[in-house]
């Protein structure tokens, strides 16, 4: 026995704080990720969801013309491997918002989002899924004032209508979100250049 | 197909300029007779080219719907407006998608976007506007920019 100190004492014992939900997310800053990773692994099936974007055959206004346009021959979605346009929402990767979302298709939206197997990405095209666009006044009654009011959106394309050239770059935008990498594609000369 | 008998159906007829109005002839009918009406014109071999309605209640006190017939061997067309009580629910007229199938989703439109209701249609459901909603848009007392309320509020 210690002279000065007496008896030892038990050591204090280890208490994991117990968290709720909203603690959870607080602390834990990505909950959806796996708390297991499998580094190359994910980023080699990453690479592949990045380049095989399957969009869901799916046009709103006239945002879905100009999307028409990037999938067609002059604009070449498949170049980026997004071109593979998905009849399906079961076999799709990525829901391109392209026009005016009235309240009356808004549940029909949910629905096809909802159909649509994880992971899963949204591209807002368009000023009318930004915020409502021309749309948007006070009193209206029949458009959704925003994909994000339904649906989480990853990429946000201004425009009324953007170009293809910029439903190609929120493509691009998203591969870099997806990977973490600025694809090939998009490194071009000038300030973004030096971004690997 | 027989000629355009209008007779005995108490029309106030009237003819009009079609190179300042578009229209041959103008009618104005009561909404008891407007099924006559379209009868007389399906056997005349015209098609129902539009139904619609004006809210017009603060100049006329009335609802009225507007009716245009007209075929396609020649040029002739006529407008039917039907005047209907001012009350919004409450203005009814009957249906004519008995005789003319093409007036069924006019008058959901009708009903939809004016609160018309119309007697024997067989599915009169909203047609534009989503199906929970309890207004009817084109109103001229609904939704007007300066009740709204100051910030950010238009969506519900």
């Amino acid at each position: 026995m210690d002279p000065v100190n007496g008896p030892p004492k038990p050591p204090t014992p280890v208490r994991l704080p117990v968290l709720n939900a909203a603690e959870m997310d607080e602390r834990i800053p990505f909950v959806a990720s796996p708390y297991v990773r499998f580094a190359v692994l994910d980023d080699l099936v990453n690479m592949a969801r990045a380049n095989s974007l399957w969009p869901l055959t799916f046009g709103l206004a006239c945002c879905a013309i100009e999307m028409m346009a990037a999938g067609a021959s002059k604009y070449d979605l498949d170049r980026f491997g997004a071109g593979v346009f998905r009849p399906s929402a079961r076999q799709a990767d990525v829901m391109i918002f392209a026009g005016t979302i009235s309240c009356k298709m808004a549940p029909v939206i949910k629905q096809l989002w909802d159909q649509m197997p994880s992971p899963k990405w949204a591209i807002a095209m368009g000023g009318c899924t930004i915020d409502g666009g021309p749309f948007k006044y006070p009193n209206q009654y029949a458009i959704v004032e925003g994909a994000d009011k339904l649906v989480p959106v990853d990429v946000y394309i201004p425009g009324c209508p953007p170009r293809p050239e910029a439903l190609i770059a929120g493509i691009l935008e998203l591969q870099e979100k997806i990977t973490g990498k600025t694809p090939k594609s998009k490194r071009h000369k000038g300030k973004r250049g030096n971004r690997t | 197909m027989s000629s355009l008998d209008l007779s005995n159906l108490e029309l106030g007829s009237e003819e009009a300029e079609y190179s300042s109005v578009g229209f041959h002839y103008i009618h104005r009918a009561q909404a008891g007779r407007i099924v006559a009406v379209a009868e007389a014109f399906r056997e005349a071999g015209y098609h129902l080219e539009m139904l619609t309605a004006e809210d017009r209640r603060t100049d006329l006190e009335a609802m009225r719907l507007v009716y245009t017939f007209s075929r396609l061997d020649q040029l002739d067309r006529h407008m039917v407006t039907v005047d209907l009580a001012p009350e919004i629910p409450g203005a009814q007229a009957p249906s004519l998608a008995g005789i003319y199938p093409a007036a069924n989703w006019y008058e959901r439109e009708v009903f939809d976007m004016y609160g018309i209701r119309f007697d024997g249609h067989p599915d009169l459901r909203r047609i534009l506007l989503p199906d929970d909603v309890e207004f009817h848009a084109l109103l001229k007392d609904f939704g007007r920019i300066e009740d709204a309320p100051d910030e950010g509020a238009a969506n519900k």
